[in-house]
C-alpha cells in the first residue's frame, strides 16, 4: 500500500517534525521547511518526545549510516493534524487553487535507517513551496517551534526545554478556537 | 595516489584558509571528479574536522605534474565525504559572495555544502553547483541582493536566500539551475524569471530591500 492509500490519521494527533542546523539560520527558520514530497514527522503518541528528539538527533547526524556528522538537530515545531489540514485549505482557497488531493498525514513506522523510529509518519502528497510558506508563517505566528540547548560538553543538543503545558495546550488546540479567543 | 601541493601559488589571505584545502580542478581521485571552477585550476575544499581545522592550504596538483615546491597529502584525507561535495565555492566565487552578500553569507554557503545527498532526514539533494552559479551569475551581473541574507538549501538542491523588506515583512529568492523563483511578502504565488530576465528580476527586487 502507498503512503497516499494508507489511512489518514486522526485529527487531534500531534506531529513533530525535527529543526535542523540546515533549516534555521540564526534567527530564521526556512520558509520551506515543510516543501516536498512525503514531508517526514513523527507522532507524538507513540513515543516519549525525548525518545523521538534521539532518534531524530542520530538519523541527522548520520545520514544513510555516514559516520560524519552532517546535520544536528536545533530544534522541532510541533502541528496538530487538524490544524494543518484547515490551514491547508485556507491556503489553496486563499490562492484559489483546485487541489484533487488533500493533504493528510498517513503512519510510516521505519526500522532503517537504524535506530527504529515506530511513530514516524508521512504528510503526503506533495507540499508545494507555497504551501510550505504559508504553514510556515502559522507556526511562527503561533509560535510552535522549541529550540533545543546545546550540550556544553561537546556538539550534541541533549537538553532540551520542553514545552510548557500551557504550550502542549495551544498545540492541541485547533487553530478556529484559538483565533476566537 | 598522490596529491601535492604547492603553498605560495595564490594570494588570499590566512582567514581565508580557516578549515579549507584547495585541490586541483579536474583531478580524479578514486570515483571521485573534482570540478572546474570559475576557470580557476583549483577548487576549494573545506575540512570539517573541527579538532584540527587547518590541515593544508594551498593549490594542490595531480601528481603527474610539477609541484616541486608542494607537499605530500595523504589521499584518505580527501575521502571524507563531507569534503567531496560536488559543488564547492572557488576562492574567486567566496569573494565575489562575500562582497554581495556578506561574510556570514559566504560561511552559511560553506555550511550548507557540506550536506550530502539524504540530508533533511533522507529527503534533500546537495547543494547543485548550478543553483550556485546562477547566485553568481546575479552578483557578476550586478544585481543589488541585500547584505547579510538568511541562507538555506532547498530540497532540490537550490539556494533560497531570505530576507526583510522595508516593512520588515519576509522577502524570499530562490536560486535553481535554470531559473530563479521570487517571493515577495505582498504575493501568494513564486514570480519566475530565467537566466535572460534578471533584468526583470532587479526591477521585482529594487523595492524589496532593508537592513537585514
Amino acid at each position: 500500500m502507498t503512503p497516499l492509500e494508507r489511512p489518514a490519521l486522526p485529527r487531534d494527533e500531534i506531529l513533530l517534525r525535527g529543526i535542523s542546523t540546515a533549516d534555521w539560520n540564526r534567527d530564521t527558520l526556512d520558509p520551506f521547511f515543510f516543501d516536498g514530497n512525503e514531508c517526514s514527522v513523527s507522532r507524538r503518541t507513540i513515543l516519549p518526545l525525548e525518545e523521538i528528539l534521539n532518534i531524530l538527533r542520530i538519523h541527522l547526524r548520520r545520514p544513510y549510516g555516514s559516520e560524519t556528522p552532517t546535520e544536528q538537530l536545533w530544534g522541532y515545531a510541533l502541528i496538530q493534524i487538524g490544524n494543518l489540514e484547515d490551514w491547508t485549505n485556507a491556503c489553496i482557497a486563499k490562492q484559489k487553487k483546485d487541489r484533487a488531493t488533500p493533504i493528510k498525514a498517513v503512519a510510516d513506522p521505519i526500522t532503517e535507517p537504524p535506530p527504529a523510529n515506530p511513530a514516524h509518519a508521512l504528510i503526503v502528497p506533495k507540499i508545494t513551496k507555497g504551501l510550505s510558506r504559508f504553514l510556515h508563517a502559522m507556526l511562527i505566528q503561533r509560535q510552535e517551534i522549541f529550540q533545543l540547548e546545546q550540550n556544553e560538553s561537546g556538539p550534541d543538543w541533549i537538553h532540551f526545554h520542553p514545552p510548557t503545558a500551557e504550550q502542549e495546550q495551544m498545540v492541541s488546540t485547533p487553530a478556529t478556537m484559538r483565533s476566537e479567543d | 595516489m598522490n596529491l601535492s601541493v604547492a603553498t605560495d601559488a595564490l594570494p588570499i589571505e590566512r582567514r581565508h584558509f580557516d578549515g579549507l584545502i584547495m585541490a586541483s580542478g579536474s583531478y580524479n581521485l578514486g570515483e571521485k571528479r573534482l570540478p572546474q571552477s570559475a576557470g580557476l585550476r583549483q577548487t576549494l575544499y573545506y575540512d570539517l574536522n573541527f579538532s584540527n581545522r587547518l590541515f593544508a592550504g594551498g593549490v594542490f596538483f595531480g601528481a603527474s605534474q610539477n609541484a616541486s615546491k608542494g607537499e605530500y597529502i595523504e589521499p584518505e584525507i580527501l575521502h571524507n565525504p563531507i569534503v567531496w561535495s560536488d559543488s564547492l565555492v572557488s576562492p574567486a566565487d567566496e569573494l565575489l559572495i562575500e562582497a554581495a552578500l556578506g561574510e556570514l553569507a559566504v560561511k552559511r554557503l560553506i555550511e550548507l555544502q557540506s550536506l550530502p545527498n539524504g540530508w533533511s532526514f533522507g529527503r534533500g539533494k546537495a547543494l547543485c553547483s548550478a543553483s550556485k552559479e546562477s547566485l553568481i551569475r546575479l552578483i557578476q551581473e550586478g544585481i543589488n541582493l541585500p547584505r547579510d541574507p538568511r541562507i538555506f538549501l532547498t530540497k532540490d538542491g537550490g539556494i533560497t536566500l531570505v530576507w526583510p523588506n522595508s516593512e520588515g515583512q519576509e522577502t524570499i529568492l530562490v536560486c535553481l539551475p535554470d531559473r530563479y523563483q521570487f517571493y515577495p511578502e505582498s504575493a501568494d504565488d513564486e514570480i519566475e524569471f530565467l537566466p535572460y530576465q534578471v533584468d526583470k528580476l532587479a526591477e521585482a527586487l529594487g523595492s524589496t530591500h532593508a537592513n537585514v
